[in-house]
């Protein structure tokens, strides 16, 4: 059985939902006119949810927040949203690689974005064929772009280049925003510390086994609290909490003020991934900030199969070790030994330990497995990747 | 008649004031209505020369005392100047073109304002962790001037980019001569008291090409200690808010031995200080950033309790000084009372109009809380109610409007009902930290 994703406004609560046959359970984002709140996992009974029990079940999950929400309705006011700050203009970059049908998907959400002056750019990186260009042709108000360089890391930098705009906001070829995300991301940029938004990602769906996995082992959504991260706070080479590279905006000057993602890492290299973590944490050592605002939503279709499940894995090992290793090589930054070790004691060995006797909630040994010998593959992988573009 | 004077003292920097002069010559604000007052303060190199040779689209005019310090040197410049509106700015720093005409336009939406204007630090003589933190310092000093509904205080004032009216600048009684360092913070007090409205203006930005370094940062705080002690004597309401009084209320072993060393034996005091300060660089190139960080922050405090001992002589002097810090008479006297359920347009109109120094705040007959009066931050006005509301009164005021409105947060029927917490939040007592 599988989860239905369901996106659900307080303020227009459905009095019963039905059709949910193929469903045992729904994930429901819950909204409050139209500001994601919180989420709630919901069970489904003969393929339907009654209007109380879904009411009673949301207004729960999201507590005292709910109260404070409505309250800021009533006085009209809002920590992020009452600023006298003009939002800047900003470049929407796409970077994909043989995905047509997943573009067009996320093309459509961006055609739903209000027109403050956006700028659309995709950067097909290496592709195989001409899928992409022909369909980008459909929409006269995005502009194609072809990076040669495999790598994603290469296209984001080729984006920073191309971008018309002060600010670049990325999103993944197979994640849908919401029309309020790109606003959303642009109204933290007023701290001119702030560097980089991050923001919220939920499932698009939850249909097969492997993405249920994936939204309960490593959701992309870290919660729904503002977040600021900053190094005199957090250590800086901790990036796990600070969001994602499918949904986050950047100033393009960080070129000159913290420098270009590195080639060597993430999708289309030997490191697989880590890009965008390996960022943050250089961002984070520069003595920037990076906000995470959850109500820069954005919907993010997982991989389908097990296998990709597993490889996906496996190839955050490598990214997360291949990061690291860069962090010592070339920041010298010898104390991320730290967190690396940190990380694999309270983590990944008691998931393992966990995986390996099937104690509850744990992960499927193959998963388990994957990731592990992933990280055993990330050093290497990252001198192999440096050795190969060399 | 110019519309505008701007005042800028300078001290030996004739290369680096040739900049600030440039930029000026490229506003967009009518030139012919500018004029620009230089005052130079002891200046020992080409200063003069420069001055002289120099060819300005705008009226400029050139006053050379000996040096007398920055205060001096802004009085003398303000006493030359013709315009109805004063823009103070150090040598230092570049204006953008937009950076005169955005204190003008600011002054025309209100009277009795001062216009504080952004600086963002330009950082090439500093490196590492030290560049780093110099750059935080800077952009947090005005981060929380953009906040919405943000309670200016006396030490928001920074006289290297504020204007003012000319009359309220006279009418306050201009810096004062005897502060040699914070006599920014000094007048900022003294306007306030004046209920002058403090606004932060972006556009009013000037590129501030920041000189300083560790050293340099650690000899200022020895100014810094001295100069809140003067503070402190000149508004002893101002006592609680120095840094001071905070640490030794936090009264940490470290800072106990740190004033007896202080006192006692300032020779030892200052050798242990500069050795420390060697091992910063050590813990740098270890890159240990938060050992580095709280070195520095203790090094900082070390030197701004020198300067504090420095005024005050002993230590029982000091003990003194920081008890003469309660207030004679109770401020909570000014406190006006508000009801929100008369609407909270109402509320904000009578705190726009009477400008009090703190309110107490109920909904019907549900108390709400209070807006404390704080020693040295600026009137209440409209804008500081609903930020207030939203955060720090919120657990009072919803369970007051949900009993009044029966509100239904959701679409549908039954109605989702709030829970009043168990014990009901009482206002806060204003609180005097000593």
């Amino acid at each position: 059985m599988a989860t239905a994703v369901l996106d659900i406004d307080l303020k227009q609560l459905p009095a019963e939902i039905t059709n949910l046959e193929r469903y045992n359970q729904a994930l429901v984002l819950i909204r409050f006119n139209g500001k994601p709140l919180g989420k709630a996992l919901l069970p489904v009974a003969e393929g339907h949810i009654s209007g109380l029990e879904l009411r009673e079940r949301l207004v729960n999950a999201v507590g005292s927040q709910l109260w404070e929400q409505w309250l800021r309705e009533y006085l009209d006011w809002d920590e992020v949203q009452s600023k006298s700050f003009s939002l800047p203009l900003a470049t929407v970059a796409i970077c994909t690689r043989d995905r047509p049908d997943d573009l067009k998907r996320c093309l459509d959400s961006l055609m739903q974005l209000p027109d403050d002056g956006q700028e659309i750019l995709v950067i097909d990186n290496c592709p195989a064929t001409d899928a992409t260009q022909q369909l980008v042709i459909n929409y006269p108000t995005v502009r194609y772009v072809r990076e040669d360089r495999p790598g994603l890391n290469n296209a984001r930098n080729r984006a920073l280049r191309e971008a018309r705009h002060e600010i670049v906001a990325f999103t993944d070829d197979d994640a849908a925003p919401d029309p309020n995300w790109l606003r959303s991301l642009l109204v933290n940029f007023d701290d001119p510390l702030v560097i980089c938004t991050t923001g919220l990602t939920m499932p698009l769906e939850l249909e097969t086994e492997a993405q249920e996995w994936f939204e309960t082992y490593s959701p992309f959504g870290k919660g729904f609290h503002r977040v600021v991260f900053e190094s005199a706070k957090q250590n800086p080479l901790a990036t796990g909490r600070v969001g994602a590279g499918a949904n986050m905006a950047v100033r393009r000057s960080l070129l000159e003020q913290v420098g270009e993602f590195d080639p060597y890492l993430d999708a289309g290299t030997a490191t697989c991934s880590g890009g965008d973590h390996e960022m943050f944490a250089r961002m984070l050592l520069a003595g920037y900030r990076i906000v995470y605002e959850p109500t820069a939503l954005s919907w993010h279709r997982h991989r389908r199969t097990w296998e990709e499940l597993r490889r996906a894995l496996y190839g955050y090992g490598v990214g997360v070790y291949a990061f690291w290793t860069r962090t010592l090589l070339v920041e010298k930054e010898w104390v991320m030994v730290q967190p690396a070790i940190a990380w694999f004691l309270h983590d990944q060995l008691p998931n393992l330990f966990r995986a390996i006797f099937r104690l509850p909630n744990s992960l499927p040994l193959d998963l388990a497995l994957a990731e592990l010998q992933g990280c055993l593959a990330g050093p290497k992988a990252y001198l192999t990747a440096r050795k190969q573009s060399a | 008649m110019p519309t505008v004077s701007v005042i800028i003292p300078t001290h030996n920097r004739s290369a680096v004031l040739k900049r600030t002069l440039d930029a000026l010559a490229q506003q967009n604000y009518p030139l012919s209505e500018m004029e620009v007052i230089v005052a130079a303060d002891g200046c020992t190199d080409d200063t003069s020369e420069m001055l002289k040779a120099y060819q300005a689209p705008y009226t400029l005019k050139v006053i050379e005392q000996p040096s007398q310090g920055p205060a001096v040197a802004r009085n003398q410049g303000a006493a030359l100047a013709l315009a109805p509106l004063l823009i103070f700015l150090d040598d230092d720093i570049e204006a953008s073109p937009g950076f005169v005409a955005a204190h003008v336009q600011t002054h025309q939406k209100q009277a009795n304002q001062v216009v504080l204007g952004y600086l963002p630090t330009i950082l090439k003589a500093q490196t590492g962790f030290f560049r780093i933190t110099l750059r935080g310092w800077w952009e947090a000093m005005f981060q929380r001037m953009r906040q919405p509904g943000y309670r200016f205080a006396y030490c928001d004032l920074l006289s290297g980019n504020f204007s003012v009216s000319a009359d309220l600048f006279a009418a306050v009684g201009k810096f004062d001569p005897q502060f040699r360092c914070h006599e920014d913070y000094e007048l900022g007090m003294r306007l306030l008291q004046a209920k002058a409205k403090f606004t932060f203006a972006e556009a009013a930005m000037g590129y501030h090409h920041e000189l300083t370094d560790l050293d340099r940062s650690l000899r200022r705080k020895y100014q810094e200690g001295k100069a809140d002690v003067q503070l402190g004597q000149k508004y002893p309401e101002l006592k609680p808010t120095l840094l001071v009084s905070t640490m030794i209320a936090r009264c940490s072993w470290v800072d106990r031995m740190a004033l007896i060393v202080i006192f006692k034996m300032p020779a030892l005091g200052d050798l242990l200080a500069k050795g420390l300060r060697r091992s910063l660089d050590l813990l740098e190139w270890m890159r240990l950033r938060s050992y580095w960080r709280t070195l520095l922050d203790r090094l900082l405090g070390y030197w701004y309790l020198r300067g504090i001992a420095e005024a005050s002589s002993t230590q029982q002097a000091l003990t003194t000084f920081l008890q003469g810090s309660r207030p004679v008479s109770s401020p909570n006297l000014l406190d006006i009372e508000i009801d929100l359920k008369a609407g909270l347009a109402q509320a904000e109109c009578r705190l726009e109009q009477e400008r009090p120094t703190g309110v107490r705040l109920h909904y019907g007959k549900q108390i709400i809380g209070r807006i404390p009066a704080i020693p040295g931050t600026e009137r209440l006005h409209a804008a500081h109610l609903r930020p207030t509301l939203a955060t720090t009164l919120a657990p009072a005021l919803i369970p007051a409007l949900v009993l009044d409105k029966a509100v239904n947060v959701t679409n549908s029927s039954p109605q989702v009902t709030y829970e009043l917490p168990a014990q009901p939040s009482q206002s806060p007592e204003l609180v005097y930290v000593n």
